[in-house]
């Protein structure tokens, strides 16, 4: 395998650090009595300690209120199926990602439900006035995506949720670019519903995220099934979290996502942030010293995820990507990146925008490597 | 011995309308067989970057684009021409005709 440089994690993060690969490891070499609705006595329960692991990350007030799924997408559709209903109104934006717009727009075109997608900026933040004017008697949620994995605009949660709670109306937050990557309080800031995944920032394999859903916003459940206990009931069981967790459930993704909060944790999110700014200050500047290179991006990195949208200009975006994985080994990604709408406001339909994304493990020297093939690659055209 | 296209890979397309191939040849591709590609479109070649890329344009019909030592080459034809443009490139790169069902499934 040629090496490569990787600047594609809010797709998903690699490499991995090695405790995750390890614990994962583990989980699959070990008899399974541990952590999976076993009989065995004092079983440490590894699902709980996940779940402890993230709601001290998140500063959930209760652990038993995160459950786990498959992926983000999953616990989206589930929350906005579960919970509005014929005839109810939904506000979200045009900074969400197609695991928020298409079960939105399909519970709109089964159920009738009335949407407003509120426009953001061409930097991809929400206009808080006119965010504040779509509510409506029967709005019933708020759906909002907190980083975007286009331009990394950072919404501001604090003033959504405010307004949302004035209006009494659920704010859904996805969080899936900005868990791990910047510091998420519930304490500070409560939501009825945080939906994450584990693949990105998080540091845990592909197929596992999950949700927090706060105490009073419960729904019904989205599955039906085994469940390990309360065999007895005939119906799903009321109680949370195996009310949403049907089925046998992903143990090895939930243990690798443990080590990869664990991490996170270690390093502490403020130094992440710190490092993932020194090099995106280095990277950004040298990309707009480059006149060819057009920015989608925000400016001020605190109001940023830290994710890059650009275009060179006489190069088709789609060119960019090719000539930077295969002329330089240079990974990053192309296109819409499952976020149509924001493109309409970027002007950048139908083909998108060429897109880094850089975490934890990256290092100056790709990040130098990079801006030197940007720089080799603008001159030509 | 000749190069030729020894298998053709139907890739998931991104773009509506646009049919997206990797042409797989029986060698990689040297600087002689990329030049000689000049002659279907407009032709650009950055032997500069460490690996070389080049890329061939018909507007309206095709693009195709690759590296230099790989013996891959991804093509795309627009939906305008798709049927002459495909032929055009059976005939140039000899594609034989085992290959053909592949394509036609498209
Ligand atoms: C903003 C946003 N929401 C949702 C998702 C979907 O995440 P998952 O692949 O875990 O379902 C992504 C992933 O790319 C994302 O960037």
């Amino acid at each position: 395998m040629e090496n490569y440089i990787y600047f594609n994690n809010a797709a998903t993060s690699w490499p991995k650090p090695p405790e995750v690969i390890e614990a994962m490891k583990r989980n699959l070499t070990e008899c399974p009595v541990f952590g999976d609705r076993q009989n065995i006595a004092s079983a440490k329960d590894v699902v709980k300690i996940a779940r402890e692991e993230i709601a001290s990350l998140f500063e959930a007030p209760d652990s038993n209120r995160i459950v786990f799924g498959s992926n983000a997408s999953e616990l989206l559709n589930a929350i906005i199926h579960g919970t509005l209903k014929s005839g109810d109104h939904a506000i979200s934006t045009y900074a969400e990602h197609n695991s928020v717009i298409r079960p939105l727009n399909t519970a709109s075109k089964r159920n009738g439900v009335e949407l407003t997608y509120v426009r953001v900026d061409e930097r991809g933040y929400l206009d808080i006035d006119d965010f504040s004017k779509a509510f409506k008697d029967n709005t019933r949620l708020v759906v909002i995506n907190h980083g975007s994995n286009v331009t990394g605009a950072l919404q501001d949660i604090k003033k959504i949720s405010d307004i949302a709670f004035r209006h009494k109306v659920p704010l859904l937050l996805d969080a899936s670019q900005t868990a791990g990557n910047i510091k998420i309080s519930l304490k500070e800031t409560p939501v009825a519903y945080l939906v994450f995944t584990g693949h990105k920032a998080l540091f845990g394999p592909r197929g596992i995220g999950g949700a927090y859903i706060a105490e009073g916003f419960d729904f019904p459940p989205f599955k039906q099934g085994g469940t390990g206990i309360l065999s007895e009931d005939p119906f799903q069981p009321e109680r949370i979290p195996v009310r949403y967790e049907t089925g046998t459930r992903n143990v090895p993704g939930i243990v690798g996502l443990t080590e990869g909060v664990r991490f996170v944790k270690k390093i502490g999110i403020s130094k992440i942030i710190e490092k993932k700014h020194a090099l995106l200050s280095i990277l950004i500047d040298a990309m707009k010293d480059n006149k060819k290179i057009i920015l989608y991006s925000p400016d001020d990195l605190d109001k940023s995820v830290g994710t890059i949208s650009f275009a060179i200009k006489n190069w088709l975006i789609d060119d960019i990507g090719y000539v930077l994985t295969n002329s330089f080994n240079i990974i990053i990604r192309t296109g819409l990146h499952c976020a149509p709408m924001i493109h309409e406001i970027l002007g950048t339909l139908p083909i998108g925008t060429a897109r880094i994304s850089l975490s934890y493990f990256n290092s100056e020297e790709e990040v130098e490597r990079l801006i030197k093939a940007l720089n080799q690659i603008s001159v030509l055209k | 011995m000749k190069i030729s296209v020894v298998k053709i890979e139907v890739l998931d397309d991104c773009f509506k309308d646009t049919t997206l191939f990797d042409f797989i040849f029986s060698k990689a591709l040297q600087d002689d067989f990329i030049n000689s590609l000049s002659s279907l479109g407009e032709f650009e070649y950055y032997t500069e970057f460490p690996k070389p890329f080049y890329k061939v344009f018909r507007n309206g019909s095709f693009m195709l684009k690759g590296i230099k030592n790989s013996p891959n080459m991804r093509v795309s034809l627009f939906p305008e021409n798709k049927v002459e443009s495909l032929n055009e490139l059976i005939a140039f790169f000899h594609i034989d005709n085992s290959l053909m069902p592949i394509l036609k499934k498209e």
